[in-house]
């Protein structure tokens, strides 16, 4: 027994860290937007889910996942532009509760809307036929390829971030509106364009974790209320606004959640909440927030 | 007699920015001292170190012999500080007789109780409405403050700190914004309800300062360039430098 | 003249709510219980976002552990008076309300809200875990068979919907008069100033964490009290009563009365149970339009029900002024 508990540590470091991954994708795409606007986008987790859910369907007429794993985000990214100068920039004026209002009741929709769709029940999606076998790490360990694969992509998406944000010079603009927007639209900026990139990236990047997610947690109605609480987490563990941050803090919280599930099953659920009240207490900006 | 006021060594910094550089000041019981210096000199943050907003990065302050750097704002207003603000900082949606009545019932030190309603506390609206005549606001005490004019805003924001009936009043830039008319009620305001208290007054308007101040301390880029009495700032070498002179004409206003 | 327009019209609201279940059947007699307990959960919502401007969005955490609480209490202290044990619910309301606060509060703005979700999800998270407690998601039941022990009068039985109407309506006249006279108190003052100005009441020598975290306790008790009620009335508890789906509604509820007024929850919990009931007897998918029809208020009628009539009064009031000028 123990020693195939030795053997599993690796397994779920592994396990961890692929679904820290991928609420660093959901939650990248989230922070920059809330730093940036000020708002907190209820729905943006419900991007995700959409992501999920547009990947089953074109599984379904085009029995590729390579097809959903193109089109879906792209989807995704046009809505998230959509909501953002459609509705949020409506509810804007009358204010940050009215904001936050909105964004909670589209979550609700999205997910009834949903509901009314596919039903309730959870919807298979299979791993692509390239991605499935097992590959062999070491001694007897197996892992799958297709959590491999999603480590892979996720981390050239992330290089492709870094790389936006440090080299371009729209990442300049992002930066630069994530510090202080008023500035920035001084210094000539055209600030509102910036804010749609964002919104447009942060829900591509969501649609992207909405896809790969699919084959590996399976989809329904209510996998954004999940999301959007470790999301939430780990902006309030890494700090607003702070990319850095909030990669550090999805790392940890998918350690938490890969160990403490095995390890501390009945307490598992609210593990993450701990370590939230934890950060709370401690550093109420986050690790790594913004100062003042 | 120790001094009301003291600050030690006092310095902010902000990432590598030293707004607060070493201030050393004593401000003496009764007396009124003015806080001049150019735009960026620090005067608003020193305020804001005084009064709890900024801890200091170094150094100390003393108030009353009694250390208060580090404390939360509320312990050190509390404590008999309160100060008003360059920027309008009232409560615009509420009116301008609730304006007044927080302050009251915050200087009588009720305003968390709930063994009472607010209107049946008489005290209370008595010296809500003393304060209203004193600032001349009484004919608009219906009104909703934000939509008072500009120089009655001032007299509410004067009229919130001085409702504490604090030991030291802290007035950053009373004037700014004011017709000279106005200025000129607002300096016998001051006067007025200053008059058994420690005062200490950031202006730009040199007629204001010069009229009012037993002491000046001049500020740039946050340090103490002179302490002194009005005179003796007038003639001190370094302060004519950072103002080349135009400080001392007559009927200067420094422009903003 | 608008003071005498006001009390007649609470007195008239006052005796037909009295009068109710002499003509009602008991459908509607049933309706309007539930509509009573929850404008009493709704009111203390109002005193956190309209009175003091906190966007709570996990509010039913209040609710559920006061229900849970007194269910607890009903199956575990089969000695103890039914109205005793809707006083313990209440008060572990009241608890929950300084625990929470205690560390929601020191979060600024978007953090604070989503830490109000957090805190309830974790509490519902408990709630689903801990089957041997809570029962899990089966929830807890078994009082039905209960009485109701009212002083000098009788004893009355959980399922009495006539006597369940009656207590129902006396909290809800008690949590009413408790809740206006908090809004006049000093503290009460204190909050609507930290709702317009939050920086300067820090500045006028106020300890504003202590404040809120006293309304925190308060808005807990008033919660907590509506969920003890609520079991009572429902005969059951279950993890959905403090999920966030619970707190949306609340939100609701709010927004279509008008979430900044005092009577804004009263009003919107009465038009909230009568759409969906309306709504989910012609259709299945009554969660949705409900959602939609949120967000349409949002959009174009933020002030809900109360904004849109003071809006028209203000119109008439411009229009007579125009006419006999």
């Amino acid at each position: 027994m123990e020693s195939q508990l030795g053997m599993m540590i690796p397994v779920l470091f592994l396990h961890g860290l692929v679904y820290g991954m991928l609420i660093f994708l959901v939650a990248s795409g989230l922070t920059l937007v809330m730093s940036m606007m000020d708002i907190l986008n209820f729905a943006h987790a419900s991007i995700y889910m959409i992501g999920a859910f547009i990947c089953y369907q074109i599984i379904q007429w085009t029995n590729s996942f390579w097809i959903a794993l193109v089109v879906a985000p792209l989807i995704c990214g046009l809505l998230g532009i959509l909501m953002e100068r459609g509705l949020i920039r409506k509810v804007h004026a009358s204010g940050h509760v009215n904001e936050l209002l909105l964004t909670f009741g589209l979550a609700m929709v999205i997910m009834e809307v949903m509901k009314w769709i596919y039903g309730t029940n959870p919807l298979p999606v299979p791993v692509p036929p390239q991605l499935t076998q097992s590959v062999q790490l070491w001694s007897d360990v197996k892992y799958p390829v297709y959590r491999l694969f999603i480590l892979v992509l996720s981390a050239v998406v992330l290089a492709f971030m870094f790389y936006l944000l440090k080299r371009t010079r729209l990442g300049i603009s992002i930066r630069a509106c994530v510090q202080d927007g008023e500035m920035a639209h001084a210094l000539g900026t055209n600030v509102s364009i910036v804010f749609a990139t964002v919104m447009g990236i942060g829900t591509w990047l969501a649609g992207i974790a909405g896809v790969i997610v699919a084959p590996y947690l399976s989809v329904y109605p209510g996998m954004f209320s999940d999301m959007i609480l470790d999301c939430f987490a780990v902006i309030a563990v890494g700090g607003l606004g702070s990319l850095g941050g909030v990669l550090v803090a999805s790392l940890i919280v998918g350690q938490v959640q890969s160990f403490g599930v095995i390890y501390l099953p009945s307490v598992s659920i609210i593990l993450i909440y701990l370590v939230m009240v934890l950060v709370f207490i401690v550093k109420p900006r986050g690790l790594f927030g913004k100062k003042e | 007699m120790t001094p009301v006021l003291r600050l030690n060594g006092v310095s902010k910094h902000f990432g590598g920015i030293h707004v607060i550089d070493d201030v050393n000041l004593e401000i003496v019981k009764g007396e009124r001292h003015a806080l001049i210096g150019p735009n960026g000199a620090g005067k608003s943050t020193l305020f804001n170190l005084i009064t709890g907003f900024y801890s200091p990065t170094k150094g100390t302050i003393h108030f009353k012999d009694r250390r208060i750097d580090g404390l939360a704002p509320y312990r050190i207003i509390r404590l008999g500080i309160a100060r008003s603000f360059q920027i309008i900082n009232i409560f615009k949606d509420m009116q301008v007789y609730d304006n007044v009545r927080n302050a009251i019932v915050a200087k009588h030190n009720y305003s968390l109780t709930v063994t009472h309603t607010l209107a049946s506390l008489n005290k209370v609206k008595e010296e809500t409405e003393y304060i209203l005549s004193r600032i001349n606001l009484k004919p608009f005490q219906k009104e909703l403050a934000g939509t008072l004019g500009y120089g009655q805003q001032r007299a509410l924001e004067m009229g919130l700190t001085i409702a504490l009936d604090p030991d030291l009043v802290l007035l950053d830039e009373p004037g700014a914004g004011l017709t000279p008319e106005e200025t000129r009620d607002v300096i016998k305001l001051i006067r007025e309800v200053t008059a058994d208290k420690t005062l200490i007054i950031v202006e730009h308007d040199m007629d204001v300062v010069f009229d009012l101040a037993d002491r000046i301390s001049v500020l740039n880029r946050g340090r103490i360039l002179a302490t002194g009495t009005p005179e003796e700032i007038k003639q001190n070498e370094s302060v004519r430098e950072v103002y080349l002179g135009s400080l001392f004409e007559e009927n200067s206003i420094q422009d903003r | 003249m608008n003071r005498s327009i006001e009390t007649f019209g609470i007195l008239l609201v006052l005796i037909l709510a009295i009068l109710y279940p002499l003509v009602a059947g008991k459908f509607h007699i049933y309706l309007l219980t539930e509509i009573m307990i929850y404008s009493i959960l709704g009111l203390s919502y109002y005193l956190l976002l309209g009175h003091t401007g906190l966007l709570s969005i996990g509010h039913a955490v209040y609710f559920g552990i006061g229900g849970y609480t007194t269910a607890l209490f009903l199956q575990r202290v089969p000695n103890l008076p039914v109205s005793l044990t809707l006083l313990i619910g209440a008060f572990s309301g009241l608890l929950a309300g300084f625990l929470i606060g205690s560390m929601v509060l020191r979060l600024t703005k978007i953090y604070f809200s989503f830490a109000t979700l957090a805190f309830s999800q974790m509490v519902w998270a408990i709630a689903w875990k801990w089957r041997g407690l809570t029962g899990g998601d089966d929830g807890l039941t078994g009082w039905s068979a209960r009485e109701f022990v009212v002083p000098f009068l009788d004893r009355f039985s959980l399922t009495n919907v006539t006597f369940l109407y009656y207590l129902a309506f006396s909290i809800t006249v008690f949590t009413i008069v408790i809740c206006w006279y908090f809004t006049r108190t000093p503290l009460g003052n204190t909050l609507s100033a930290v709702k317009s100005n939050p920086n300067r009441v820090n500045f006028l020598g106020i300890n504003i964490s202590v404040a809120k975290l006293m309304l925190f306790g308060f808005t807990g008790l008033i919660a907590g009290l509506s969920g003890s009620l609520f079991i009572l009335f429902k005969k059951m508890v279950a993890p959905n009563f403090l999920d966030m789906f619970m707190s949306f509604d609340v939100v609701v509820m709010s927004v279509i009365g008008g979430y900044s007024s005092f009577l804004g929850p009263i009003i919107g919990s009465f038009v909230y149970v009568y759409m969906v009931e309306y709504l989910s007897s012609i259709t299945d998918r009554w969660q949705l339009i409900m959602g939609v029809f949120f967000m349409l208020l949002i959009l174009f009628y933020p002030k809900g029900i109360v904004g849109m009539f003071n809006q028209f009064s203000r119109k008439l009031t411009f229009l007579s002024r125009k006419n006999y000028l």
